[in-house]
């Protein structure tokens, strides 16, 4: 499903008589295989954002190849990232990051209509899915009238609308309470079990990192280990 | 994403900052408005002078001057000929002036009007209507313009006494009789050229048809139109040649060639001028007229567009402002996978709908302006200078064209004004508008 090649990424920072480089990732490689749960961990500025970002098509990497799905998407321009994204990735942020002006149900419908789905099978779709993240009695709330676990769960729900294979997911508990997490946390393995999803997940939580098949760890923007039971 | 999804965002993006769309709507509206008024001017003038034209003349007759070649004074029967033979020529009408000419009734003299002979068929031919008896058939018989009368005085009344302020001969002097079938005494006279001796010859004329008042009311015709034979006969009182070649046929002082149409205008000035005629059209003076009135409506529409350029800052302001609020929005949506070209299509169709918004309340308010400075201003200006404001005169004028002109300026500018706010909102950095530090 994801398949790093030999990623390195450095930020440039300060003005060109100044300028720095910050080597952030180096010479990454690894393999996802689909319906796997693969946790990413690592202390804060290890690089692991910036490897999901690089995934996820937001940040292109300094050198190296990125491959979803079989699809090699490290020179595609925006326009065609941004499509890929919407047809083939499901993004789950830490800080849910739903519109504030939408209501759960017109967030959770955002990329229907962005894919130009009709409205009767936008609305049939919507309602499916907030029953299955169990919202069905929020559909007409504004994220501000919500709990982090909902806003959360909204955010997954958008994040599945258009069943992505591949559900990228950062710090995907860390504005959650403990009993709201291992809700999340079930409801993450319920649908890679029941929907054969992969997930592939940023956290610095070790119960989360837990629930996955296999934990890859990042230290100072290199790979150190891999533990669970698919090979690396 | 349907343009119907698209029109919903922009709805709902504009739901938020109503006060602040509606202001900038109102500012495109000014704009718009202005442009379409102070052109609008100029349209009108334009149709008024244009309508004045048609009105006092027509655009199918060409005056002929002379011809290059000619050794007399005037144009001989062969030249009236030759004008004929023309492609698309339909009547030559050929003038003879009867030179000076007064006419005496019952103590009332008209001292000057101007004075032809004519072809009566031909006259009919171009347009002439009696309003009141018949056209001339017999030697002593005329046709008066409809104004003759009232410049028929009273001739024992000085000239000082005679004329009201407005200029015109005051009621109570003028002939206030039937002129219809009454003879009337013509008198004309002539300096001999050899002799320096001053002749004078005089005949009874009967008025047998008086000429229908000419459409504009503001043209004021003194005129009488006779027979040639009646030329013919006082020129021979008054011993008078010049008026006739060595045949002794006759030589006629003016020419006017009437075209079958105004298309046809075009091409017998070409023969005209071939045939080294000197000749004006109507249809030329129109044709100078529309390439002044163009260049000065496109002067107005050039400096209407100011105004519109001026709204088109608070719509580019608006724009900005609108990205950069909702650059969280559009990060969450770019993360999300909306494509740059649909969030930029998102940020151009608002701005496209502010400035067609303000295009339409502009184009309606103009119209009421436009009405109300047609109506209004005549009155005032009745009030003011005590004249009547002729009927023909319109202040202002919207055309479609107008309209058409100003929408599509309207348009173009503020999709301009809105082009770079919708590109700085593709140009949205997802990873720092997710982190709020746009």
């Amino acid at each position: 499903m994801i398949t790093i090649k030999d990623v390195s990424h450095r930020y440039t920072m300060g003005k060109k008589a100044k300028e720095t480089v910050v080597p952030v990732l180096s010479h990454i490689n690894f393999h996802v295989q689909k319906g796997e749960i693969v946790s990413l961990v690592g202390k804060s500025g290890s690089g692991k954002s910036t490897l999901l970002h690089i995934i996820g098509g937001f940040i292109k990497p300094s050198s190296g190849e990125v491959a979803i799905n079989g699809t090699e998407i490290t020179s595609w321009d925006e326009g065609r990232l941004a499509d890929f994204r919407l047809q083939h990735i499901g993004y789950i942020f830490q800080n849910f990051q739903l519109i504030p002006s939408m209501t759960a149900a017109q967030n959770i419908e955002l990329p229907l209509i962005l894919n130009g789905t009709s409205k009767q099978i936008r609305n049939q779709k919507v309602a499916d899915m907030l029953r299955q993240v169990e919202l069905e009695a929020y559909p007409h709330h504004y994220p501000s009238e919500l709990s982090g676990g909902q806003q959360q769960r909204v955010a997954i729900a958008r994040a599945l609308i258009l069943d992505p294979p591949l559900i990228l997911a950062d710090e995907p508990t860390g504005s959650l309470d403990s009993d709201t997490e291992a809700e999340l946390l079930a409801l993450i393995q319920k649908l890679n079990k029941q929907n054969g999803i992969t997930f592939f997940l940023i956290t610095h939580d070790q119960e989360v990192a837990a629930i996955a098949d296999r934990q890859l760890e990042i230290k100072d923007g290199q790979m150190l280990q891999a533990k669970g039971v698919m090979p690396v | 994403m349907t343009f119907g999804d698209k029109w919903q965002f922009v709805r709902q993006n504009m739901k938020k900052n109503r006060v602040r769309v509606l202001m900038t709507i109102l500012a495109a509206a000014m704009g718009s408005c202005f442009l379409i008024v102070l052109a609008s001017v100029g349209f009108g003038l334009h149709d008024s002078i244009v309508k004045d034209q048609l009105e006092s003349s027509a655009i199918t007759k060409i005056d002929i001057y002379g011809k290059n070649e000619a050794i007399q004074i005037g144009f001989t029967g062969e030249n009236i000929a030759e004008l004929q033979q023309i492609d698309g020529v339909k009547t030559v009408r050929e003038i003879q002036y009867l030179g000076e000419t007064s006419y005496h009734i019952d103590g009332y003299t008209n001292e000057m009007p101007e004075a032809i002979a004519v072809d009566f068929e031909k006259e009919k031919q171009v347009g002439l209507e009696i309003k009141n008896g018949r056209l001339p058939e017999a030697e002593n018989e005329i046709v008066i313009s409809s104004d003759f009368a009232k410049q028929l005085v009273q001739d024992d009344v000085e000239e000082k006494d005679l004329y009201a302020d407005d200029g015109m001969i005051k009621t109570e002097y003028q002939y206030q009789e039937n002129l219809l079938n009454k003879e009337i005494e013509l008198q004309a006279s002539a300096t001999a050229e050899e002799t320096n001796e001053l002749k004078t010859t005089t005949e009874t004329v009967k008025i047998v048809g008086i000429e229908a008042a000419p459409a504009n009311e503001y043209i004021h015709m003194n005129s009488v139109k006779t027979t040639p034979a009646l030329k013919r006969k006082l020129d021979d009182a008054l011993q008078m040649t010049d008026s006739y070649t060595e045949q002794g046929d006759p030589l006629y002082n003016q020419v006017e060639v009437y075209a079958s149409n105004a298309e046809a205008v075009d091409g017998i000035l070409t023969s005209l001028e071939e045939k080294e005629y000197q000749a004006y059209s109507n249809l030329e003076e129109l044709k100078n007229i529309n390439v002044l009135f163009n260049v000065a409506k496109a002067g107005l529409i050039i400096v209407g567009t100011i105004a519109v350029l001026i709204a088109s800052i608070g719509i580019y302001n608006t724009m900005t402002m609108a990205v950069t609020e909702r650059a969280p929005d559009i990060g969450i949506m770019k993360a999300i996978g909306a494509n740059p070209k649909t969030i930029k299509q998102i940020f151009l169709m608002e701005s496209t709908f502010i400035g067609l918004a303000g295009a339409l309340i502009g184009t309606a308010v103009a119209y009421l302006i436009s009405f109300s400075v047609n109506t209004g201003v005549p009155i005032i200006l009745e009030q003011i200078f005590a004249e009547e404001i002729p009927e023909t005169l319109q202040l202002s004028s919207i055309p479609f064209l107008l309209v058409a002109i100003s929408v599509s300026i309207c348009l173009i500018v503020t999709i301009l004004s809105g082009s770079r706010p919708a590109k700085q909102a593709t140009n949205v950095d997802v990873l720092r508008a997710l982190r709020r530090e746009i």
